[in-house]
């Protein structure tokens, strides 16, 4: 049963980032679904556990930290980073959300505004010409874009 | 509503989507502004500001990103260039801009660039980086950057006069870099550094100091002071691709014997030169130094004696050195003045000695006489630089007067980029000979050197005839290194010989 495996994860580590951390009672999460409360719980104590073996060796930490959170984000889809983030921002995990950001960042980077758009589930909802008219305002930066 | 349920997964979807019929997808946008302009900071400039055409939601979203850095290159679209960051500025909210990177040419826009100035210093800007060049006009920097209370750290690289304000407070300034300024005055100069209160790090890359007689420079919490005056060096051997037409002169030189920078380091741990002493700079109370570098070039015939006066006075003024790296152009010059050999300071504290090659020590008066002042000295490395042989071929050197701390003291010798030439050898066997209490001789080889001449098969008869060599040092061992980040010899499976 998730939920009782997530509670029990409460009981076993010593969770800076949930603010009550108490250890018998049930911690109600209601904006929070298991799925991506399970990949958190996972992240934040694959940390502790980096910065444990490497407690004197700051690169080292931040070397495989690295290497952990590559491997991650091969298992996630765009979809889920929208509640990966909307869960780090709830539990107030603030190398979990700054990690998802920066991954939603390095996905749109340098891509086509359609492919933003599409990245993001949006469409445009502009008048007619005023696009144009903000392509113009900040012409220099819409110079030399990449194609997906 | 969502509430954790212990259902399972694809149950839950089926029930969840029954239950937001009308609720959107959970698309990216439905996240709060201050995430998507959490997401939004670690865009570059440019595509942070291209998001304001995805939706009418995103098109001001932008206007809180904490850093913009603008990147002009070539002059092909300077008008669109200079529309943009004069929009970018106009437009960001009241919020501070953080980190503000300008990289540029000037032309005739001074007053804009200064007006941008003002506006990123009106934002409490923390870390301001210009590199300004094809200057048409002469620029005086706007006054309000020289009192900005917020800057932290400030970088400005232009090859042009730095013409400042006669108020000048950087009551936060932390970090300095000036790179290829041109010092107008003494008094400007001096009322710059003077202005600058808890400046820890200060890099003076390049500049030219020919308008200035005489500065001093006492921030009282300075620690690491970098100075390189290759300008002339690069002249020599390269493009100046910042040279215009109001700087054709700069590197005219001819009357100027240097500018006298006296330097009262009272935090000063780490002090580093690189290039041509063409100024003579001066310490005084530098007791808490740690770590100095001194890497000189020779310049003529004329001024070498001079030079050699002026790295020995260096030496005087950092006498209370932990580390000392000393390059072979600095020995070279130093040997110009022998005379003042007797007047090298006692290095009381000196516990390693970095040099370029191990000739130095049988060849160079002045390591001879660095080594026999240095009590302390427990590591000795070589990070060996490739020289063409200038002595004669005749490597039976002795160490005449060995030095006392080899007797008493030094623990550790490393030589890198090792080739195993005659003269290394030679130096090697010398080494283990007259170092009675050393610990660890490490050798790291060249590995690149090795390849074409003979490879692991010729390391391996190397490492055989070091061993041979008489020790007297009972405990030494021999750490011998196929290359860097390779394995020791002894990590083979070798018949170990002691």
């Amino acid at each position: 049963m998730k939920f009782c495996a997530v509670k029990q994860y409460f009981d076993d580590e010593n969770n800076n980032n949930i603010t009550s951390g108490a250890s018998t009672t049930m911690i109600p999460l209601p904006n929070v679904e298991s799925h991506p409360l399970a990949i958190l719980i996972t992240y934040c104590k694959k940390h502790l556990k980096i910065k444990a073996n490497n407690a004197d060796n700051k690169k080292e930490t931040e070397k495989e930290m690295e290497q952990y959170e590559q491997e991650l984000l091969k298992k996630v889809m765009p979809q889920e980073l929208t509640e990966l983030i909307l869960a780090a921002n709830y539990l107030n995990f603030k190398e979990a959300l700054d990690f998802f950001c920066r991954a939603v960042a390095s996905a749109i980077q340098n891509k086509s505004i359609e492919f933003v758009r599409k990245f993001f589930g949006l469409e445009s909802d502009f008048e007619l010409g005023e696009e144009e008219k903000l392509r113009e305002e900040f012409a220099w930066s819409f110079e030399g874009v990449d194609e997906d | 509503m969502d509430v954790s349920f212990p259902l399972d997964k694809a149950k839950k979807q089926k029930f969840r989507k029954k239950q937001n019929a009308n609720k959107s997808r959970k698309e990216i946008d439905n996240l709060p502004d201050p995430i998507l302009q959490h997401i939004l900071s670690y865009l570059s400039t440019k595509n942070a500001i291209q998001t304001s055409i995805l939706s009418k939601r995103w098109k001001y979203l932008w206007t809180s990103i904490p850093k913009l850095d603008f990147d002009e290159g070539a002059l092909d679209r300077r008008l669109m260039f200079m529309k943009f960051v004069e929009r970018v500025l106009a437009l960001h909210d009241p919020s501070n801009i953080k980190n503000f990177s300008l990289s540029c040419n000037v032309q005739y826009d001074t007053s804009h660039i200064n007006s941008w100035i003002c506006s990123v210093v009106k934002h409490k800007v923390q870390v301001l980086n210009l590199y300004l060049r094809n200057f048409q006009e002469l620029l005086a920097l706007s006054p309000c950057l020289f009192t900005c209370e917020s800057l932290e750290v400030l970088t400005l690289h232009m090859f042009h006069s730095l013409k400042l304000p006669s108020s000048i407070c950087f009551s936060s300034l932390k970090i300095l870099t000036l790179g290829k300024v041109i010092f107008s005055d003494d008094h400007s100069t001096q009322q710059l550094f003077m202005g600058c209160p808890i400046l820890e790090n200060l890099s003076i890359v390049d500049c030219i100091w020919k308008n200035v007689k005489t500065v001093c420079i006492s921030s009282p919490m300075l620690q690491r002071l970098f100075i390189s005056d290759r300008y002339l060096f690069t002249e020599k051997y390269g493009e100046n691709d910042d040279k215009d037409d109001l700087n054709a002169d700069a590197d005219d030189q001819n009357d100027f014997n240097g500018c006298q920078v006296v330097i009262f380091g009272t935090s000063l741990k780490s002090f580093s030169f690189d290039g041509e002493l063409i100024n003579d700079y001066c310490f005084y109370n530098s007791s808490s130094i740690v770590d100095v570098s001194i890497q000189v070039f020779e310049r003529n015939e004329v001024d070498c004696y001079q030079d050699a006066h002026r790295v020995y006075k260096l030496l005087s003024g950092l006498s209370s050195v932990e580390k000392l790296t000393v390059s072979n152009g600095t020995l070279e010059v130093l040997n110009h003045a022998e005379e003042l050999f007797a007047h090298v300071p006692v290095f009381y504290k000196l516990t390693r000695l970095s040099l370029e090659s191990v000739e130095s020590l049988f060849t160079c008066g002045a390591v001879q006489t660095i080594l026999q002042n240095s009590p302390c000295l427990d590591f000795l490395d070589f990070q060996m630089v490739f020289c063409l042989p200038r002595y004669d071929k005749n490597y039976d050197w002795v160490l005449d007067k060995v030095p006392k701390c080899f007797v008493t003291r030094l623990k550790t010798i490393e030589i890198s980029e090792f080739r195993g030439d005659e003269k290394e050898m030679h130096a090697v066997k010398i080494f283990l000979e007259s170092a009675s209490v050393l610990e660890r001789i490490v050798i790291v080889c060249d590995d690149y050197h090795f390849k074409s001449r003979g490879g692991l098969k010729k390391q391996k008869e190397i490492y055989k005839q070091i061993l041979l060599f008489p020790r007297g040092s009972m405990s030494c061992a021999v750490d011998f290194f196929l290359g860097f980040n390779q394995i020791q010899i002894t990590a083979l499976k070798f018949p170990n010989c002691s």
